[in-house]
């Protein structure tokens, strides 16, 4: 199936905004979208046709992952997400366990990048058996250098704690009240940029599929 | 408290060691109970245990004073540093925690990289803000003993030696020559450029040879091509040292062309007339150590070798 992702999270989306979420938070989450959407926010992400910033993080064991290393071995796919606690992005993260068979015979590797802490990633890669790195930021220090990283309205951040995933739990008191956008970068072997997907709505996300259509073409 | 009377191995325990190393590091058991907040009836004990345990000795006890035994004092040597691990594991357990990655240990000659070590380490921090930095000078001596010891993963430092050849990657950042500091009002300090012969006569300062062998073997090598067998003084372990006892007129130095003392001190620095062998500096590290976070510095390294190279020229000439 074409674009199941896709599909997975227009039926979450439906799913949460009409039958779980009640209707005063939904104002609040919205309100947060379009304010960001105000400010123009995916216009600051690392375009496409950038030089992407190198990085060292740790993975769920603790273990230095850096980005130039993988990119000896081919182009990488950096998956900023917001965190376990989001079902938009495990649903975006599985997308990607599903075609990784697709995206290593293309010699492509994908990395997932959260604020959450190690301990926090780790349950992330358990609950979802990932078998690509998912990697910690605290404090959002990369997805800054990315441009993803934005500050949650206070309401947003009450919300969310009263929805039993309080932040400064899941990501230390560096990323209390921030977040990245979620946001996909295909990036080549030169370390350019050639794909860069930036939503201010998070239940958006660019499909596995698509990515690996972006793939190919950077391989032709 | 549970008591280990048995006297078999593997009873040891951190506990013992922490006792032990208060009590020997003070040589007073009241001390010890002091600082540990531990009753000295416990401190007794336990080191009593550790002594049966280990079947030796360890202090000299009489009703006033407490001393080391040669065996004691080897035990120490040894408890100090498992004591030492044990607490850089609790702290890199806590650092891997709070999710910053691995530590990139730096071992740097301080006056040969005064102004060359800064810029590298800013764009490694700004670059690569998760990674810890530990920088500590030390010279090529210290450097291997840390390396030998697991302490240190990158090196800045003078060629290896041979020995050493089959086991480091080296790489050279810049050749460097030998250059005099003379006293202000030096006789020799009107001249441009000085021939080591007219210092035939003179005292001479020289960094301590177990420091930094290769230096000290260069300048004696210098002198006596230059037909003299130097007449060394003073062997100071600090390179600044060696800038103060010339600007205390106590001699002259032969030290390396972009070493540097003190901004405060007033010597005076020549070139010689006839270019002493090349002394390089290079970073030096183990071929066992690798990793993302040594990869990443070497880099950067690499990146600004030139702008280096630059900067020591403009210094030097």
């Amino acid at each position: 199936m074409h674009n199941q992702t896709t599909q997975e999270l227009d039926q979450a989306r439906k799913y949460y905004r009409e039958e779980r979420i009640p209707k005063e938070a939904l104002a609040i989450m919205d309100a947060d979208t379009e304010r960001l959407a105000a400010a123009k926010l995916a216009d600051r992400a690392l375009p496409s046709g950038a030089v992407a910033p190198d990085f060292i993080l740790p993975d769920a064991q603790g273990k230095p992952v850096r980005l130039q290393s993988l990119l000896r071995d081919g182009p990488v796919v950096v998956v900023f997400y917001r965190g376990g606690w989001c079902p938009y992005c495990n649903l975006h993260l599985r997308g990607f366990q599903r075609r990784l068979p697709e995206f290593e015979a293309l010699g492509a590797q994908v990395v997932a990048i959260s604020p959450q802490l190690p301990d926090n990633s780790l349950s992330t890669q358990e609950k979802d058996e990932l078998k690509y790195p998912v990697l910690s930021d605290v404090g959002n220090k990369i997805a800054h250098k990315f441009g993803v990283a934005f500050r949650l309205g206070d309401p947003l951040v009450k919300l969310y704690e009263s929805f039993g995933h309080p932040l400064l739990e899941a990501n230390g008191k560096e990323g209390e009240a921030e977040l990245p956008v979620p946001a996909t970068f295909v990036i080549d072997t030169d370390g350019v940029v050639r794909r860069s997907h930036v939503d201010v709505d998070y239940t958006r996300r660019l499909d596995p599929d698509e990515v690996i259509e972006t793939i190919k073409k950077i391989r032709e | 408290m549970t008591m280990i009377v048995l006297g078999i191995a593997l009873c040891m325990e951190l506990r013992h060691l922490r006792y032990f190393a208060a009590v020997a590091q003070h040589l007073s058991y009241s001390e010890a109970s002091r600082r540990l907040h531990v009753a000295q009836p416990a401190i007794s004990q336990t080191i009593l245990d550790l002594e049966e345990e280990l079947e030796v000795k360890l202090f000299l006890r009489n009703n006033r004073t407490v001393q080391l035994t040669a065996a004691g004092t080897t035990f120490l040597a040894e408890s100090e540093k498992i004591l030492q691990n044990a607490s850089e594991a609790q702290r890199l357990a806590r650092r891997a925690a709070r999710g910053e990655v691995g530590v990139l240990r730096i071992g740097f000659l301080a006056p040969a990289m005064v102004t060359l070590l800064p810029p590298l380490v800013q764009a490694y921090r700004r670059r690569y803000p998760d990674v810890e930095l530990q920088l500590s000078h030390m010279n090529p001596d210290d450097q291997f003993r840390a390396f030998d010891e697991g302490r240190l993963d990158l090196g800045f430092s003078r060629p290896l030696p041979i020995d050493r050849r089959p086991y480091f990657n080296e790489e050279m950042i810049h050749n460097d020559y030998l250059s005099l500091v003379l006293p202000v009002g030096h006789p020799l300090a009107g001249k441009k450029k000085i021939k080591l012969e007219a210092l035939a006569k003179e005292s001479f300062i020289l960094f301590h040879r177990i420091g930094a062998p290769s230096l000290f073997d260069l300048a004696v090598e210098s002198c006596r091509r230059a037909g003299f067998s130097p007449k060394i003084t003073h062997q100071p372990d600090m390179m600044t040292t060696v800038f103060t006892l010339v600007e205390c007129g106590l001699g002259v130095a032969l030290v390396p062309g972009f070493a540097r003392g003190l901004a405060e001190q007033n010597t005076i620095r020549r070139p010689l007339a006839q270019r002493s062998s090349s002394i390089c500096l290079c970073a030096i590290w183990p071929k066992s150590v690798q990793g993302p976070t040594l990869e990443a510095f070497l880099e950067i390294l690499r990146s600004q070798k030139a702008a280096l190279r630059k900067q020591v020229e403009r210094f030097t000439q």
